[in-house]
């Protein structure tokens, strides 16, 4: 064997045999999931489902055979193989080091805590962890690639033979699915080309090299997905899984999650067909609109008998469609070869046994407590969990709590109100205790769902009192007093006498808007349940179900139905 | 055992005595059946006369010089200047003949057929009353001699042989004499920054450093200038060496004759010293060797007391053996490659030229730290392991014990008959003084210049990929700017190689008796006794395959025949024939000046290597071997 001798990455102890690692957490709750497994057919794709996983089929013949390449942004504090700063938005060329810029006798350190961050990714994606791994340059001429190649893990992958499953029950998918990882590798980012006008006019490309060298986990899963649908689900699960390790931010808007599909289309019984690359998919949304109008392209190639040219593609947004980037004549010759300034990176048994116990309780496992333990919808833990830190706000507000209210609360509104103000969740000023005060204020009738909304909206505005007290401040109490909403009530059918005769002959838009009228009038204080109740018992019924009649009521119960 | 000294007839194509067998005044007298036959007295001008120093019993005059119809020197002049050529191996007698110097190049000037043999003899003997670093530093120590004299000495030679061309730049004067004063004033308080106080070094332009250009000579790197210190420099830096130029070299470490830099050759300092190097055709010029020629050049001619060089594939030790000057290339990761600018980083190595070994000791023992930005930097605890190396009298020369090494696949037939019978006498020599000598074979050394050849430029063109003219200084404003010329099919290629490296080191592990300390943690385990037994300490081997060699073979200058270039690059090609193998096993090895070619007189080097990490033996060894009667 050949030995690299400077051990300083060898992570406790001796160097060694290739040896593997599988770990699977969760495979009691998996094999729940299989027993629990229903397919339904989709009204577009068929399933195709002799035998094993279920195939969707493009106009009932072609089935797609998709891969992925995802570059994710390792969340460490220093890049790589340098000790600058991975601060996002920082002003240009700020965070760059002499490594970073490739100065001639520099020499690539690298960063313990990277390793230890694609290590947890790697057993989140239940991969073999390679005791001995190795780096490689991979070479290519670019302005934003300032040494001329990117040092990546080519000839000998950090882990390799991973998955990642999707099922019906937690995900969405119309079916259990697992979809196999092929390997995870560390490697560099290059920096970022701006392309601007330059003082005389003429066109100049300028050069950010603070995201040069910062670390990369590159996820490359086997030609196991089949759809778009899988795609878009796969990927954010994978989003799900790199924040609950917290080994990356994941974010495809700001480009900490990149991605790369590989796509063909054969029918199931012969060999694969030619694949397509499509670069630089920037949101799941695309991922997924430029699949599907890959797919639709080559099968109607190749129902046109024009055979599938392999070339790389980039996604056109605006016509919804793919374009040639270049053919493969033109594919790049990367001349790997190995980086001989890094030893071999060995890991020892303890080294890794350490990392596994500090691996966080992950998604599935989250979602299926959640679901056990609070029964809340898949749905709804899904969407708790795809924020970062979703799941502890859940918990700790829920606490004593009823939980339906409390994950209404913060998907619906807290999740929707803090998206209409561009705010992310992470920078969320609503406290726990704020949001448990006003999900109680609402509970115990203080206020009114609509007024909730209102208190929730200064809270997000910038006001850290608990619910009761901006509650009392703005006068915001829920009306409860069924006398003074009579009054309101008829106030209002005072003042609309047309309005009311058109009710009484059974309008029941207008019976709704009357409603509307009186939430207005006492500006969402009235007690919705007051004025509006719909039990069938006389006695329960709301002020404005008796003000009309009972009779009248049952009209518009058999009208609803 | 008295120590002998070895007399050797070196008058080409004699074999009067086998080597080592005569005494002194023996060989003197033999060494006159090879001159003219001294024409009858008549002749010669009756105003050459021949006065004898009383005290120094020798000549005092300057004499004229007789010579025959083909305009030969002859007579007495002529014995005085042959007996020179002897005596000249000889440190003792140095002192006497340089009083005669310039008389003496006169006498040499006229004897046409033996003027490049007796000149280069003239700068050995100059080059020899260089002080070597260590006597500097006691000088220092005990106050005889100033740090501002050292410097401006070592100045002057720099100015006086500018011709060479052994510096790409050469810090200002003023700054220069500030340090060096500054340094003198530290010692005068009796709180020096480091041993090395006052010194001056040089630095070979391939170590990159804040205060000087770094040009790695080329055009492409013209005007660099580092924002920071390599690690090495930096240490020399700390411990107080005054860093007082960048050194010539070939483009990016990519040559072995030093005639590829952008910055011009740079020419051997053995003709240049006694003046003779305008006479020369140019190409007759020797060159100084490669990569690390400026360095060499710089140590041999005294214009610094130790240069840093770097090694890829026998760059350091080359030039030093055409030097006549000590070449050291340690194991690779004992010195910090940080700031080292890359050639094939897999073999790189920092090494070391000085005028003797104990100064080579002497700085190798403060550049090679442990340092974390170098990732392939020993780590300290596999440092360790060289300390329970033997021990030898070095005083009294004793190497009894010691195991050495001929490896049989090194006799390769490109090596010269000089070269062979230096060899030869070198593993005698060794013997004499105690040592088993004992043939080995290093079967997979047929690999090594083959896996040097793909290695080396493979690993060029990916860490030369940074120089594409966008980032760096130079260059030309066309659109093919930025054209990619580096396409030839490698990744696998490269791979491959490596492998074959695992093969020559594990010849060298079979052969010495220390194993290897990267193979195994607990490596002590390994010392078994059959290995103790059979294995050897260090081997012993030729450096070069003929001595420096002339710029016209080394160069493919214009008038070249296209035959004659063809052989002419092929010789050049393997000059580092004997070099690669250590670099490949990443094992250190130094090249040590052991004697001068009886053909041409330049100088020639003979090369010790030892175990991975056992620079230790390698220097008591090379302690011995460095004779006393020629430095």
């Amino acid at each position: 064997m050949f030995v690299h001798f400077p051990r300083q990455f060898c992570i406790n102890g001796s160097g060694g045999r290739s040896y593997g690692y599988h770990y699977s957490k969760f495979n009691y709750f998996l094999n729940v999931l299989r027993f629990t497994n229903k397919i339904r057919c989709s009204s577009t794709i068929s399933i195709n489902g002799n035998s094993g996983t279920p195939t969707p089929l493009f106009r009932n013949k072609w089935e797609a055979v998709i891969g992925l390449e995802i570059h994710a942004q390792i969340k460490s504090k220093t890049k790589l193989f340098s000790s600058s700063s991975t601060s996002f938005n920082k002003p240009v060329n700020t965070n760059v080091s002499v490594i970073d810029a490739a100065f001639p006798g520099t020499i690539p350190q690298l960063n313990a805590r990277c390793v230890e961050l694609a290590i947890l990714t790697s057993f989140a994606l239940s991969c073999n962890i390679q005791r001995v791994s190795s780096f490689d340059r991979k070479h290519y001429s670019y302005p934003d690639l300032p040494a001329g190649y990117q040092i990546t893990q080519h000839f000998a992958p950090l882990a390799i033979n991973g998955k990642i499953s999707l099922s019906s029950l937690l995900d969405g998918l119309e079916y259990d699915k697992e979809i196999r990882i092929k390997q995870v590798q560390l490697e560099q980012d290059t920096g970022k080309s701006l392309y601007e006008i330059g003082p005389d006019g003429y066109p100049v490309t300028l050069i950010d090299l603070n995201r040069a060298g910062i670390g990369l986990m590159e996820i490359v899963t086997e030609p196991d997905i089949r759809s778009s649908k899988e795609s878009g689900l796969l990927v954010r699960k994978l989003q799900s899984l790199l924040r609950a390790v917290g080994s990356s931010d994941g974010n495809m808007e700001e480009g900490s999650l990149r991605c790369d599909a590989n796509v063909s289309v054969h029918e199931p019984s012969k060999p694969f067909g030619t694949r397509c690359e499509i670069k630089n998919l920037n949101s799941v949304k695309f991922l997924m609109s430029a699949i599907d109008a890959e797919i639709e392209r080559q099968v109607e190639l190749l129902e046109q008998g024009i055979p599938i040219m392999q070339e790389t593609r980039k996604f056109d947004v605006p016509g919804n469609k793919t374009l040639r980037l270049r053919a493969k004549e033109s594919l790049m010759d990367y001349r790997y070869m190995p980086e001989a300034d890094l030893p071999e990176l060995i890991l020892s048994e303890e080294y890794l046994s350490r990392i596994y116990q500090s691996l966080p309780e992950l998604p599935d496992s989250t979602k299926f407590r959640l679901t056990r333990q609070y029964g809340i919808s898949a749905f709804d833990a899904g969407v708790v969990l795809g924020e970062e830190g979703g799941v502890e706000y859940f918990e700790k507000i829920t606490n004593n709590r009823n939980p339906k209210l409390v994950v209404n609360w913060i998907t619906h509104e807290l999740f929707g109100q803090l998206k209409t103000r561009n705010v992310k969740f992470i920078d969320n000023p609503v406290t726990v205790e704020q949001l448990g005060s006003l999900v109680d204020s609402v509970n115990q009738n203080i206020i009114s769902g609509t007024t909730g909304k209102q208190v929730l909206a200064f809270m997000i505005d910038g006001d850290t009192r608990l619910a009761n007290a901006i509650i009392q401040e703005k006068g915001l109490q829920q009306i409860n007093d069924s006398v003074e909403l009579e009054k309101i009530c008829k106030r209002i059918m005072a003042k609309y006498p047309d309005d009311i005769q058109r009710i009484k002959k059974g309008q029941l838009k207008v019976f709704k808007w009357f409603v509307g009228q009186i939430m207005r009038e006492t500006k969402g204080q009235a007690n919705p349940q007051l004025v509006n109740e719909t039990k069938t018992d006389q006695n329960l019924c709301g002020i404005a179900h008796l003000l009309f009649g009972f009779a009248r009521w049952q009209l518009i119960m058999s009208a609803l139905a | 055992m008295g120590w002998i000294h070895l007399y050797d007839c070196l008058w080409k194509g004699c074999c009067r005595y086998s080597p080592g067998t005569a005494n002194r005044s023996t060989i003197l007298k033999h060494l006159k059946i090879h001159f003219p036959i001294e024409p009858d007295s008549s002749t010669i001008e009756e105003s050459s006369q021949v006065k004898l120093d009383q005290r120094r019993n020798f000549l005092t005059q300057r004499v004229n010089v007789s010579s025959d119809a083909d305009g030969e020197a002859i007579g007495i002049p002529l014995t005085a200047c042959l007996i020179l050529r002897n005596m000249s191996r000889s440190k003792k007698t140095i002192p006497y003949f340089m009083a005669y110097e310039t008389e003496l190049s006169d006498i040499l000037a006229k004897c046409t057929k033996r003027y490049f043999f007796t000149s280069i003899q003239l700068s050995n003997l100059q080059k020899s009353q260089f002080l070597s670093l260590s006597q500097a530093i006691e000088l220092i120590k005990q106050k005889k001699v100033s740090p501002v004299v050292l410097t401006q000495k070592c100045m002057k030679q720099i100015n006086a042989f500018h011709q060479i061309n052994a510096f790409i730049q050469v810090k200002d004067y003023e700054k220069i004499l500030d340090q060096a004063k500054q340094a003198e004033e530290r010692i005068q308080r009796g709180e020096p920054k480091g041993i090395l106080d006052g010194i001056p070094i040089a630095c070979k332009d391939i170590f990159c450093t804040k205060n000087l250009y770094t040009t790695c000579g080329s055009t492409t790197l013209k005007d660099f200038q580092s924002t920071y210190n390599s690690t090495v420099v930096e240490l020399l830096e700390k411990s107080g060496a005054i860093i007082i130029g960048k050194t010539n070299m070939d483009e990016f470490g990519m040559g072995s004759a030093n005639v590829y830099s952008a910055y011009g050759l740079t020419y051997n300092p053995l003709l240049s010293l006694s003046q003779f190097l305008e006479s020369i055709e140019e190409g007759d010029k020797r060159v100084a060797g490669g990569s690390s020629g400026g360095s060499a050049a710089a140590v041999a001619s005294g214009m610094c007391f130790a240069a840093l060089g770097s090694d890829t594939g026998g760059s350091v030790r080359l030039p030093a053996s055409y030097c006549g000057v000590v070449g050291f290339k340690p194991s690779y990761g004992q010195c910090s490659r940080w700031g080292l600018t890359a050639y094939a980083n897999s073999l790189d190595t920092v090494g070391l030229i000085t005028r003797t070994v104990d100064d080579t000791k002497l700085v190798y023992d403060l550049i090679s730290k442990f340092d974390k930005k170098d990732s392939t930097s020993l780590p300290p605890k596999f440092r360790s392991t060289n300390k329970n190396s033997n021990q030898y009298n070095i005083d009294t020369k004793d190497l009894s014990g010691l195991r050495v090494g001929v490896p049989q696949e090194y006799f390769v037939s490109e090596l010269c008959e000089d070269i062979i019978n230096l060899w030869r006498k070198g593993i005698s020599y060794l013997n004499s003084h105690g040592a088993t000598i004992v043939p080995v074979s290093c079967p997979n050394t047929k690999y090594a210049l083959p896996v040097y050849y793909i290695l080396a430029p493979a690993e060029a063109s990916s860490n030369l990929a940074r120089y594409d003219g966008v980032r760096y200084g130079f260059h030309t404003n066309t659109k093919e700017k930025h054209t990619d010329t580096r396409d030839q099919g490698l990744g696998e290629e490269v791979k491959r190689p490596q492998r074959v490296r695992q093969l020559i080191r594990k010849d060298f592990n079979n052969v010495f008796s220390m194993p290897n300390p990267l193979l195994d943690d607990n490596f002590e385990t390994l010392i078994s006794e059959e290995k103790l037994k059979h294995g050897v300490d260090v081997l012993i081997a030729p450096v070069a395959i003929s001595t420096a060699p002339k710029i016209r073979d080394s160069l493919n200058l214009s008038d070249t025949s296209s035959e004659n270039l063809k052989s002419d690059s092929y010789e050049i090609l393997d000059s580092y024939v004997n070099d690669v193998m250590t670099t490949a096993a990443r094992i250190p090895s130094m090249s040590i000046p052991f004697g001068i070619s009886s053909n041409d007189g330049f100088p020639i080097g003979l090369q010790l290597i030892a175990q991975y990490g056992n620079e230790e033996t390698l220097f008591q060894v090379a302690k011995v071997i460095e004779r006393d009667n020629y430095s």
